[in-house]
């Protein structure tokens, strides 16, 4: 049986993972980034995952498997604050920043932080199986 | 019975075989844990395993013609979009590895009895 099925699966699982901790650091390091006006601020990203590589041809795994991820903008209203003195205040003295959900951004946080060690646990026990394999016939 | 007796190694292999698909199963499922609508899969082996099961227990030896329908094959599990249980699958994922070096060691004992009547006795 082949292995590097097994550590695609896995090394899927941690990119996917890592890139959802990226887009959330994005979207934190933005929380307070004013834009000039309500359609030029920043709209707060989000990981689109989708599974690959089995449904298509039920019973077995076939072609690209693991997880393919996609980053998409969120259609989040902007924040609006009362703030006259800002040099992007428009007329009525309202500033526009990202709609940023910082409670989600956190939760998302230890989710992928989760489910990334989750995948590191998973490509440690492949490692483990190989290596046990390549023992078969040794003197045990 | 006789020593070289291919059916040990044949079932073995096919359990090993069962126990790789298995962590494949196990390494999606982990890494669609996040993905929404996923349905988890699973491996389907020891359900096969009845017929052999019944042979072994009146006595037979089964033949590696008798292997031949015993493949381990992937199944869809639970419904769509169904949340996938993190603990469950690490649960899963030991146990299996477990029972891969549970097998790889029966494999290595029967190789080693072999050695021994191959090597008539003598180490």
């Amino acid at each position: 049986m082949d292995y590097r099925a097994a550590f695609q699966i896995s090394a899927t699982g941690m990119a996917t993972e890592k890139l959802r901790l990226d887009v959330t650091t994005l979207n934190l390091a933005n929380m307070h980034a004013a834009g000039a006006s309500a359609d030029q601020v920043y709209r707060p990203q989000r990981v689109v995952t989708q599974a690959l590589g089995f449904g298509a041809q039920f019973g077995r795994l076939a072609g690209a498997v693991g997880v393919r991820s996609f980053v998409v903008a969120q259609d989040a209203a902007p924040r609006l604050a009362h703030e006259p003195g800002h040099p992007y205040a428009d007329a009525r003295g309202m500033v526009a920043y990202p709609g940023v959900d910082q409670v989600a951004e956190m939760v998302n946080l230890n989710t992928a932080l989760r489910a990334y060690e989750a995948n590191v646990a998973a490509m440690n026990a492949a490692r483990t199986m190989a290596a046990r394999t390549l023992d078969i016939g040794g003197q045990a | 019975m006789s020593f070289i007796d291919p059916a040990t190694v044949g079932m073995l292999s096919t359990a090993l075989d069962a126990t790789a698909l298995r962590h494949k199963a196990i390494a999606q499922n982990i890494a669609n844990v996040n993905t929404p609508g996923y349905q988890r899969i699973g491996v389907s082996f020891e359900a096969r395993l009845g017929a052999l099961r019944d042979m072994v227990r009146s006595g037979a030896t089964p033949s590696l013609a008798s292997l031949r329908d015993v493949r381990p094959a992937l199944e869809l599990l639970g419904a769509p979009g169904e949340t996938v249980a993190l603990d469950m699958e690490m649960a899963a994922l030991s146990e299996n590895t477990l029972q891969q070096q549970a097998l790889l060691k029966v494999l290595n004992k029967h190789l080693a009895i072999l050695s021994t009547a191959i090597n008539e006795g003598k180490r």
